[in-house]
């Protein structure tokens, strides 16, 4: 934390040597906003190629 | 400029930074407050900073001249980051917020240990440190280009501004600017959009502007190609815009910092979904404004070279004579070019097929022929100065705004330049205070500090980097080609920082000594790579991100080996 400024003792930076701490595990949730920026951004791709075609 | 043109640049100016500072004089009772706001930002907002982070005043600049010049296809080089704003959401952002950290560095000692994060902040500072630099002298050298006002003064008087209220504020000063800041940008570039369309002919309609731009090559957005010597295509931009923009987003500070603000890990997400939406659109729009400041100079007189700097010194030099013979007919050109477009535009009314064949190939010639203009022109230039910069991109739209739109609005878009000079910086000192103070200071001082002591020491280092950062800006004109340095400089790093994050999120089993170890040695060997091949320096994020990666894998197998037959022998 930032307001910790006490340098780790030899202990400390041992014990980092261990496996990680629990909260370090990934924890996904997707999210249905995910799937519509991904689909927005094929959107923009089919839009912008749309606008590319009819102007050529 | 007018004195109308002046006062809606000081007001705009000064009513941000005055405002900024007035409301956050309060923000800094605690470091908390000072490095992370009041944790109440709403995800628009978020967005917006965001948003007004990466948008440098170089954006505005170079973006409009690049579509002028090279047409759409840049904007395929973002398609990357909404993926990447996904992965920011799903990933980063929930570890950020469940740790409490104030920097994306701090989450790397709890991962692995303290001499990794100190050695990521330190690879994260000497990159930002300069591009803190280059985002303060990169409009000043325009600016003093074309207005003929002191490089060094403008380098100064940005850099006060912005150390005025980020220093004062911290974060919140950096996020409820750039709401004003995002705001003046937006309408000043609508008001540019609106004004070169109302410029253009009578018979020439924004559809009919299109057609004029597609014939001539500029909406050539979309690129399928697989060729890896084609700079901007699908495919570059969903690899490489991805890998970079998570790392940009994902692991910077100076963008970590922006949506760490929120009161929330839904709103943080929103904020940089905001981003992922509207950036697109955005990039898209910047360069639209470019091809059509391309199609009004096909009906208004354009200078046959951008930068004024490169055209004196040509017009001064003994080649000067044969300058003045391209010059002429550049301007005969113009004559035949507008008459070819008008017609073409007759065609499209009458939908004379023929007539519009032939009109059509009329003006890919004449644009032929333009190209082979400018092309001998920029010979010309490089004769008589062999180091001369000759790609005039970053000075097309300051030549349009200066000398094609009304006083007043010209006061407005150098407030847009100005602004987005300013977000981007104030956000990067904000950044590079913050990690001096969290990651090295406060961490490895002895000293116990009051909260109030705290808050001074990160005030002091903001302010620190704000003056190195003018420093740098005063020197930059010494170097040639130094926003390529900057950029070549930040792929070195990147890769590797990246890598060190993604061994941290997705290789559980990987320990501090083995992640520490191979990041030493994979900066060692991407600083070989750069020196001693050819390779393009973007693909040195790639191989930063990979080598650590690899190396992290093989020595943590390795130190377990050992340990293994250790434990046997014992």
């Amino acid at each position: 934390m930032a307001q910790d400024n006490s340098p780790k003792s030899m202990e400390e930076e041992n014990s980092s040597q261990e496996e990680p701490k629990k909260e370090t595990v990934l924890r996904y949730k997707w999210k249905p906003i995910y799937g519509w920026v991904l689909i927005a951004n094929l959107a923009y791709v089919l839009l912008f190629y749309l606008v590319m075609i009819s102007n050529r | 400029m007018q004195v109308l043109d002046w006062v809606i640049l000081a007001i705009t100016l000064g009513t941000i930074v005055v405002y900024g500072w007035w409301k956050t004089k309060n923000s800094r009772d605690t470091v908390e407050e000072y490095v992370r706001g009041r944790k109440d930002t709403p995800w628009w907002a978020i967005g917006l900073s965001v948003m007004a982070t990466q948008a440098s005043a170089i954006t505005f600049l170079s973006t409009p001249g690049q579509a002028f010049h090279s047409g759409m296809g840049f904007v395929q080089f973002y398609f990357g980051v909404p993926l990447a704003m996904v992965v920011i959401c799903l990933i980063f952002i929930p570890i950020y917020h469940r740790k409490k950290v104030y920097t994306a560095y701090e989450l790397l000692e709890e991962r692995f240990d303290t001499k990794t994060r100190t050695l990521t902040a330190i690879l994260f500072l000497i990159q930002r440190g300069l591009a803190a630099g280059i985002t303060i002298f990169a409009p000043a050298i325009i600016l003093s280009v074309v207005l003929g006002w002191p490089l060094n003064y403008l380098n100064i008087g940005i850099g006060t501004l912005v150390i005025l209220y980020t220093v004062s504020g911290g974060t919140r000063a950096v996020s409820i600017t750039q709401k004003q800041q995002m705001f003046v940008i937006m309408v000043g570039m609508f008001f540019a959009f609106f004004y070169v369309l109302g410029a253009l002919p009578e018979e020439i309609t924004f559809g009919k502007a299109l057609k004029i731009a597609g014939s001539s090559n500029k909406l050539e957005i979309i690129n399928f190609s697989s060729d890896l010597n084609d700079r901007y295509t699908l495919l570059s931009g969903l690899t490489g815009g991805f890998f970079l923009a998570l790392a940009y987003f994902g692991t910077d500070q100076s963008q970590v910092q922006r949506y760490l603000t929120g009161r929330s890990v839904a709103e943080s997400q929103w904020g940089l979904i905001f981003n992922g939406l509207l950036k697109i659109p955005m990039q898209f729009f910047i360069l639209l404004v470019g091809v059509m400041v391309f199609v009004f100079y096909q009906f208004n007189a354009s200078p046959l070279h951008f930068n004024p700097t490169a055209e004196k010194s040509i017009k001064e030099s003994s080649l000067a004579e044969q300058y003045a013979v391209l010059e002429e007919n550049h301007k005969d050109l113009l004559t035949q070019k507008a008459h070819a477009h008008t017609e073409f535009a007759a065609a499209l009314d009458l939908n004379d097929l023929t007539l519009l064949e032939s009109s059509e190939r009329q003006m890919q010639a004449l644009q032929a022929e333009e190209l082979r203009n400018r092309a001998a022109a920029r010979s010309l230039i490089e004769e008589v100065n062999p180091n001369a910069e000759t790609n005039d991109k970053d000075f097309v739209f300051i030549h349009f705004i200066l000398n094609s739109l009304p006083s007043g609005l010209i006061g407005l878009l150098l407030a847009v330049i100005l602004s987005a000079a300013m977000s981007s910086t104030s956000s990067e000192l904000n950044a590079l205070g913050t990690t001096t103070t969290v990651d090295l200071f406060f961490r490895h001082s002895k000293k116990e500090l009051t909260q109030k002591q705290q808050v001074k020491y990160t005030q002091l280092f903001t302010f620190v980097w704000g003056i190195v950062a003018i420093m740098i800006a005063c020197v930059a004109d010494l170097f040639e080609n130094l926003i390529q340095l900057v950029n070549i400089i930040g792929s070195i790093f990147y890769g590797n920082v990246l890598g060190i994050f993604l061994l941290a999120f997705f290789f559980k089993f990987v320990r501090g000594n083995a992640v520490f170890l191979a990041a030493i040695i994979t900066q060692l060997i991407v600083l070989v790579i750069f020196f001693k091949l050819s390779i393009s320096y973007l693909l040195l994020n790639l191989i930063g991100c990979v080598l650590v990666i690899s190396f992290a894998l093989i020595l943590e197998v390795f130190d377990r080996y050992l340990k293994q037959q250790s434990n046997l022998e014992t």
